[in-house]
């Protein structure tokens, strides 16, 4: 027999978002992924937040599958996570690395909890005996915690661990702890592994005031905090139980100021580099401070430049001016404590020529993130250099490919990124070694096929009901198993009642597998710990056995033993089990069995769009071996970017690199190129969709099979007829420019002075109501090649905000020092232009010395922004796919799936989804293929037991359920006249259930009478039969 | 303004120092400066604004400079380096330097009142700490003829004494 091959197996380094994110990518196609973190928990930073803009609300669970979701992991992301293919070691660091590409030996360094977190039941006896107080990190200093704590207080199962660095060693915690699992001289852990590829994902840092000497002169009273700290004041389960009250008193905060760009833009501390997401940041936590503590919170932010340039943004902002949020333009120096516990900070005022002085009760730093210190400890165990930036070496056009083959990373590790990035990033490069993975000689772990059990809900039900001991931990519990199995085994329609012990165990599956083996029963209760770690295994042992899966109920046993340890709450545990089990059984009784189908997958994807981004995902798709139709609207391939920007300021080359990819997507077998032809319509639902093409030329149709579809249709510079442009040719746009500057048709060497205009037509009520995000580097690029050209021209760029995030603040920092005037302008002071002999004269006020400029420049510039494509509504419409008011694509959550659409099976990629630079356009392709890839790749898609079905007799096609349905998931069929589920999109949230005022709408195995049963079990007593007792 | 009047590489006579050319005028210097609080105020930012617009004539004139009290807290505070007090003792010299008849508004205020600040807006402040009321030369008449007679002694004061004569 030849020999079997190993199961690919990936290191992901670092469990924040996007590390999770990439670690779920992989496990769902099947590989074995090891998922580490420095840290004693998983979550990183967005553990903390209970909100994220642009909802205001959490969201975290969006990132886990949402097809096949009951083959998944479905629980709050915050709490854990768990995937039977993924194994977590948190407080794990990557010590070393051996190997090369494709075969890696990595050692792994795992520090001692001192507490065994399998066996602990998280309770937390030992903390409240311990007699160490110390700041607690998670709540950053705003409560204390003691030496042994929960490093996250809310996820579950708690992981306790001893801090050794303060602990006393008094050896309390060890004599109080019920379950014996304390060894307070435990060590550190070393050992190896062997993996085939390695994700980075080690996030970043957050600037902080107890680290950073300079920040030290900002904390003159515990009432000026840091962003994160904010948060944790402000969620629900933080601080003051979510209302807005200062650290120093517990006083209701009324008046907040949001300081910006603490720690970064700051050359003199050589950290000159923006932050990217505190504009963001602050906004949210100034409008939540609204929100939440009322009107009379006044709210302000002192920045310089309001990076508002993701998608929809600048909208936010608007929203925030709106709802009255104030905004000072001035980098304040220092804060005041006064006597009355506020503090004051004065600003000065450029449009009154007045200084200021304004009182606050809370002043919230926005402390940026910095690159996190293990760069050079990854660079050191790579045996790389860091580059400039002092982040680790990527290739030139992929962010997540490290210039070491097979190492990929993601998240802030990349740069400065925000969630929706990292999220990309995070898939993109599960993407990259996953093509990797599939090019190895590996193979993936195998879905175990256990067929579908002849159903037997037409029988009388009779429940055997299995119990699980858990031995380990029940010794001291109140429970008493005998009384349960005697109480239950009184009712007729139980089959029998089986009191086991450690059915996690291997010994204990087999047990409880040949129990079930020999039951007449045909519906089943399993009490066990954790069902949300063991659901799935039971559920399969069970189905082995032959129950029908939807006729089994595992329930959280270990709850309600675990508050039976202790003196305190010693009622009658017994009772309280005894009563669960019985409402269990109610519903069980009435519950029908519900079908499962393999969805059937055509393996073929369709990439609409054959700019840069559709041709990456293309080839990412066809390197994988996915047959791809790729559908492009004109004669030639490249897109905007590809056939008209020749060089960017940081050295790419986008024409030159979009002729390699055409040769590539030409020359690859798996790619079929419909040059000419636009989308017309679609049918059908994932896995199977056909949609019709049209050729442009002969108007023929064609009918396209596919299972998935990337949508790549781009965009391209915005068109303006403000500021005289057109009627001058001394009026150009930066394309014109940069296209002049490079065929050497303009001439700029007699130039002496030049006027750049940013946000032509942009981020305004009447125009484009976005930042268009790469303008304002372009313009940058554009002024520093005329100073190459012509050191002596004076070059002024008249803007509104400086777009310059992350590492691109370097190039603003590099044009000021060129020389590049800068010139701020207010929305509602715009620069005039007039033509003099054909001559353009600028007229505007100069925002520092408020004095009025009047300028003959040679050239007038303008940056219009970037359009989307225009045939990107019809696209939407063939598809059924929502374009928003500017003509970018929707995607279904801009921070959690930012490039999934809500329709199932539609995947957004490049300009499409918003204005973009090249390196994250090429990232999202490469998160898209991915996204297609997993679904199209071998494994089984099967859709879920519970989802929503339309009682069509009933229904009144009022399509109330269509418009509220969170999923995207019902829609209206025209020819069938009747309302329609797609199966892999619902998620069986009962939103359609609430909105059907005919009951049409109907969850799956959760009719009304299950319901009420239920309900009427947990009211009534349920007086236990007691047998000798 | 006018620029075609201006001389763009002004900075250059001033303060021949690239670190200049990154301001990016976002008042960090402006907003924790004591002479700012001065009639008219030092605007730390502005100048900087004015030597990079090359606005020599402006400049010339501007007395502000003379009334920076060489704290140093703009140096220590500037994010980008700009290192703003340097800036201001280089605008000092240079007006000198081109300007040989320039007596600093700032010795006739040290002449007129014993003291360049004005004091004025720290009277509530200090009130509030509770800090004794500032105990200044002005209030004493005697000493501050006996100050004046001794900078008459220095010749920036006696030999443009008609500047600081009473009328």
């Amino acid at each position: 027999m030849a020999e079997k091959k190993p199961i690919g197996t990936v290191l992901v380094a670092g469990a924040g978002v996007s590390g999770i994110k990439a670690a779920l990518e992989l496990a769902e196609i099947g590989y074995k992924v090891l998922l580490t973190d420095a840290s004693p928990q998983i979550g990183g930073i967005l553990a903390k937040l209970d909100n994220q803009f642009p909802s205001d609300h959490c969201g975290m669970c969006r990132i886990l599958p949402m097809v096949g979701r009951e083959y998944a992991s479905q629980y709050c992301m915050r709490k854990g996570l768990y995937h039977e293919n993924i194994e977590i070691l948190p407080f794990t660091e990557l010590t070393r690395v051996e190997g090369d590409v494709g075969n890696y030996t990595i050692e792994l360094l795992k520090k001692a909890r001192y507490i065994d977190t399998d066996k602990c039941n998280g309770l937390g006896e030992c903390i409240k005996v311990c007699p160490v107080e110390v700041p607690d990190e998670f709540n950053h200093g705003l409560t204390q915690r003691k030496a042994v704590y929960k490093p996250v207080p809310h996820s579950t199962p708690q992981m306790l661990l001893v801090d050794m660095d303060v602990c006393t060693n008094c050896g309390e915690c060890v004599k109080v702890c019920p379950t014996n699992v304390i060894n307070l001289g435990a060590e550190d852990e070393a050992f190896t592994r062997h993996v085939h590829s390695i994700i980075l994902a080690s996030g970043v840092k957050l600037y902080n005031l107890e680290e950073f000497e300079d920040a030290k002169s900002w904390a003159v009273s515990q009432d000026v905090i840091s962003a994160l700290a904010f948060e944790r004041i402000i969620s629900g389960t933080g601080t003051f139980d979510g209302q807005i009250k200062r650290p120093s008193d517990g006083k209701p905060a009324k008046k907040i100021a949001w300081v910006q760009c603490m720690g970064s833009r700051n050359r003199r501390q050589k950290r000159d580099y923006c932050s990217s997401i505190c504009c963001m940041f602050a906004l949210k936590e100034a409008m939540l401070a609204r929100q939440k503590g009322g009107d009379d919170v006044e709210a302000t932010i002192f920045y310089m430049d309001m990076r508002t340039f993701g998608k929809d943004f600048y909208r936010y902002y608007e929203k925030a001016v709106d709802a009255g949020v104030k905004f000072i333009r001035c980098r304040v120096q220092e804060v005041m404590h006064n006597p009355d516990k506020s503090l004051s900070m004065r600003y000065y005022d450029s449009q009154k020529e007045e200084f200021f002085v304004a009182d606050y009760d809370m002043v919230v730093l926005s402390t940026g993130q910095i690159p996190h210190k293990t760069h050079a400890k990854l660079a050191k165990l790579f045996h790389l250099e860091l580059n400039c930036q002092g982040l680790l070496p990527t290739q030139i056009y992929d962010k997540v490919k490290l210039v070491k083959p097979g190492v990929f990373l993601c998240g802030s590790l990349m740069g400065l990124t925000d969630l929706s990035e990292a999220i990309s990033s995070g898939i993109a490069a599960a993407g990259q070694a996953s093509t990797l993975l599939s090019s190895l000689d590996v193979t993936i772990i195998e879905e175990e096929q256990i067929a579908e059990p002849t159903t037997k809900d037409r029988q009388v039900p009779l429940i055997s009901v299995v119990l699980c001991k858990c031995s380990e931990k029940v010794e001291k519990s109140s429970v008493d198993f005998g009384a349960l199995e005697m109480g239950l085994k009184k009712f007729n329609f139980v089959g029998e009642v089986n009191i086991i012990d450690m059915v996690c165990s291997d010994q204990g599956k087999e047990n409880l597998l040949k129990l079930l083996k020999k039951s007449q029963s045909n519906r089943l209760i399993i009490g066990a710990c954790h069902p949300f770690m063991y659901r799935k295994s039971l559920k399969n042992l069970a189905k082995k056995a032959g129950f029908a899966a939807s006729l089994i109920e595992i329930f959280d046993l270990s709850s309600i033993v675990h508050k039976g340890f202790f003196e305190s709450v010693k009622k009658d545990q017994t009772h309280e089990a005894y009563s669960e089990i019985i409402s269990i059984m109610e519903n069980l009784k009435l519950k029908p069995a519900l079908h499962v189908e393999t969805l059937s997958m055509n393996r073929t994807a369709l990439v609409v769009g054959g700019g840069i981004a559709g041709m990456h995902a293309s080839f990412a798709l066809a390197q994988r071996g996915v047959d791809v139709h790729l559908v492009e609207k004109s004669d030639k391939l490249g897109g905007y970017a590809g056939n008209n920007i020749h060089a960017t300021i940081d050295d790419l080359e986008p024409v030159s690199m979009a002729k390699d990819l055409m040769i590539k997507v030409l020359e690859h077998k798996n790619i079929i190129l419909h040059k000419n032809c636009e989308v017309a319509a679609t049918q059908g639902s994932f896995g199977a969709f056909e949609t019709r093409i049209r050729d442009l030329e002969n108007q023929e149709n064609q009918y396209l099979s596919h299972g998935a579809a990337i949508i790549a249709t781009g965009g391209l510079e915005g068109k303006t007829a403000e500021y005289e442009y057109g009627n001058s040719a001394n009026i150009l746009t930066q394309a014109q420019l940069r296209e002049g500057l490079s065929t050497g048709k303009i001439d700029v060497s007699d130039a002496q002075n030049i006027v750049m205009i940013q946000c032509v037509g942009s981020r305004e009520k009447q125009g484009r109501k976005y930042c268009s995000r790469i303008c304002c580097i372009g313009a940058i690029a554009n002024a520093l090649a005329i100073q190459e050209k012509n050191p002596d021209a004076r070059i002024f760029i008249l803007y509104r905000d400086v777009m310059t995030y992350g590492f691109a603040e370097q190039y603003y920092t590099k044009a000021r020092g060129a020389g590049i005037v800068f010139v701020s302008y207010d929305l509602d002071k715009k620069p005039e232009v007039e033509l003099v002999d054909g001559k353009p004269v600028i007229k505007f006020t100069e925002s520092v010395l408020n004095s009025e400029i009047e300028l003959s420049p040679d050239f007038l510039i303008l940056s219009p922004g970037v359009d989307p494509e225009v045939s990107n509504r019809e696209v939407g419409k063939a598809f059924d796919l929502p374009v928003n008011d500017d003509g970018f694509f929707i995607e279904a959550d801009s921070k959690w799936r930012p490039i999934e659409f809500l329709r199932t099976g539609f995947y957004v990629a490049g300009v499409a989804h918003s204005p973009m630079t090249l390196k994250d356009a090429i990232l999202q392709a490469e998160a898209a293929a991915q996204k297609v890839y997993a679904h199209l790749s071998s494994r089984k898609i099967h859709r879920a037991h519970v989802i929503s079905k339309v009682h069509d007799a009933i229904c009144v096609r009022c399509q109330r359920c269509v418009d509220i349905c969170p999923y995207d998931a019902r829609s209206y069929d025209k020819v069938l006249d009747s309302i329609m589920v797609d199966a892999a999109a619902c998620q069986a949230c009962g939103m359609c259930g609430v909105a059907c005022q005919n009951n049409a709408a109907r969850i799956m195995g959760f009719s009304d009478k299950q319901i009420m049963a239920v309900i009427d079990a947990k009211l009534s007593e349920n007086p236990m039969f007691m047998v000798g007792k | 303004m006018d620029f075609s009047e201006s001389d763009k590489d002004l900075w250059k006579q001033i303060y021949n120092t690239k670190d200049l050319l990154y301001c990016l005028n976002c008042s960090t210097c402006l907003s924790g400066c004591p002479a700012s609080h001065g009639d008219p105020p030092l605007l730390v930012r502005n100048l900087a604004r004015m030597v990079v617009f090359g606005l020599e004539d402006d400049l010339l004139d501007d007395d502000t400079p003379w009334a920076c009290v060489s704290c140093s807290r703009c140096e220590e505070m500037c994010p980008m380096d700009v290192k703003p007090f340097e800036m201001i003792l280089a605008i000092r010299k240079w007006q000198s330097a081109n300007d040989e008849t320039r007596v600093p508004p700032s010795i006739v205020e040290i002449y007129k009142r014993g003291y360049t600040q004005s004091v004025g807006t720290n009277t509530k402040l200090r009130k509030s700490l509770g800090l004794p009321e500032l105990q200044t030369i002005t209030k004493m008449p005697q000493m501050l003829k006996l100050y004046q007679q001794m900078l008459m002694k220095t010749p920036v004061v006696s030999e443009n004494d008609y500047m600081f004569n009473e009328e």
